[in-house]
């Protein structure tokens, strides 16, 4: 087994920025706004970083695909202790439509390309919540996946994964190579210090494009458009029950 | 390879405990020790987020976001004199009849945001940056001191100023500290896993005084070892 892992990152709008949806529906602004990684991200780095600290694998290669930036959100892993990064281009309409669908194309390419005994994602993104990346990988690549996982280990060729699902935890064992995807409880991502940070600057990361992939970006799906939520209207006060009565009728609910 | 054993980061003003430390003070929250006063309990991580203390899983989904409630929080923080939780909690505040006693994983005040007055990233421009903690934007912010930022020698993490109230020293997280890294001077021949000079900013190379080391204890050879790759 090469020993390698991909970790992909995705640079997200911060969790803590207040989301504004453009005029004209499309979307929600981007420009101007804070971005970082993905915090399922940052806990999918955490434990790459993690089990070659114990010296279970060799290499923790970050991935990201997007525009320029995106170069921003790998050497935040590679301060993390990622070894070296990957940064697929991905700008324009093509960036605007990119989703799991395309990721995972380009993912399992990479997995192949790189050899990787495990690809291990965010189980899903802030931004759109998805929740689909890792399954779709793992159905390309036709490997075996442990989403949700709160723990992870690594027993010779095979992967113990404990999966948070609705009725409490399930423990599942699989093959390598596989997919894992990380959930809240996996760890806690660390402090990336300023050595480390340091180093960062001066480990490698590739140019790479989805067509020499063999990647084709279509998209399925075409966003109609965005709302905000509805906005949360006051309450009122009134004096006796038979307020609150007359009220209810005169506004159609009893 | 060597492995880094984390100095216990000691300063004039209490300390808090290392990551994983669990508080071995026994409370219920919202308890209730004399008529009238009730007592919670709180924990912030190096990341700056704050949580009530026995949270089971402590990230961005379980922790205080309002600002209203940071604000309150953080601008009545001071030490824990009161007699009560000092050795566990080391920090406390105030609100009316609430005690509201907090630990932390590494210091109480933590450096989330800087503030521009222009978006020129270098700082060129007539108004004072401001440092901003927990999450709090401008109410809870100090100016910014760029050669008072100090990296503490054995753990690599990055501090600056904060008022003596709330411990003398806060740390910068760690997404702050990549924005801040392009600005760091090192000596010519060293590798950069070591002490920077210098900061440059606001087009002046300012030569970093290290007056917050004397916050950190001295330690010695034998209780950490540099992490070497």
């Amino acid at each position: 087994m090469s020993g390698r892992v991909l970790v992909g990152v995705k640079r997200v709008i911060d969790y803590a920025v207040k989301i504004r949806v453009k005029p004209d529906n499309s979307g929600v602004v981007t420009d101007g706004v804070k971005h970082s990684m993905n915090p399922f991200c940052e806990i999918a780095v955490e434990e790459a970083v993690k089990l070659k600290e114990k010296k279970l694998i060799k290499e923790v290669v970050a991935v990201s695909c997007g525009p320029q930036q995106s170069q921003e959100t790998i050497r935040t892993a590679l301060a993390m202790g990622a070894d070296r990064g990957i940064h697929v281009e991905v700008t324009g309409k093509d960036y605007d439509t990119l989703g799991p669908l395309q990721v995972s194309k380009i993912l399992a390419a990479l997995a192949k390309k790189e050899e990787a005994q495990l690809v291990i994602l965010g189980k899903q993104a802030i931004d759109d919540d998805c929740n689909q990346t890792g399954q779709m990988t793992a159905a390309l690549l036709d490997w075996p996946q442990g989403t949700f996982a709160s723990e992870v280990s690594l027993e010779n060729d095979k992967v113990k994964v404990v999966r948070e699902i609705d009725g409490g935890l399930e423990t599942i064992k699989i093959s390598t190579p596989a997919v894992l995807t990380a959930d809240l409880r996996l760890n806690t991502p660390r402090y990336a210090t300023l050595p480390n940070i340091m180093k960062a600057k001066k480990k490698k990361i590739a140019n790479v494009k989805p067509a020499d992939l063999g990647v084709d970006l279509t998209s399925r799906l075409e966003v109609l458009r965005v709302d905000e939520p509805p906005q949360r209207q006051a309450g009122m006060k009134v004096e006796t029950v038979d307020d609150l009565v007359v009220k209810l009728k005169d506004a159609g609910k009893v | 390879m060597l492995l880094l054993r984390t100095a216990v980061l000691g300063c004039r003003a209490p300390r808090c405990g290392p990551v994983g430390w669990r508080s071995a003070a026994s409370y219920v929250q919202g308890q209730s020790p004399e008529p009238r006063i009730r007592e919670y309990f709180y924990y912030v991580d190096h990341q700056g987020q704050l949580f009530l203390d026995d949270t089971k899983i402590k990230n961005f989904v379980t922790c205080f976001k309002d600002k209203q409630f940071l604000l309150f929080f953080f601008s009545r923080l001071r030490s824990n004199q009161s007699g009560r939780y000092e050795k566990d909690f080391p920090f406390l505040s105030l609100c009316g009849r609430e005690r509201n006693f907090l630990r932390c994983d590494d210091r109480p005040v933590v450096f989330t945001h800087l503030l521009q007055s222009s978006g020129d990233p270098r700082g060129l421009g007539g108004d004072q940056e401001l440092l901003s903690f927990c999450g709090g934007a401008e109410k809870l912010a100090v100016p910014f001191r760029p050669e008072a930022l100090y990296m503490h020698p054995a753990s690599g993490r990055v501090y600056h100023p904060c008022p003596e109230r709330t411990g003398g020293v806060g740390l910068v997280r760690s997404a702050l500290a990549i924005e801040l890294s392009p600005f760091f001077v090192y000596p010519p021949e060293s590798s950069q896993s070591g002490q920077p000079t210098h900061f440059l900013w606001g087009e002046e190379k300012h030569t970093l005084t290290n007056e917050l080391s004397g916050f950190f204890p001295m330690t010695d050879e034998g209780s950490e070892e540099r992490h070497l790759e």
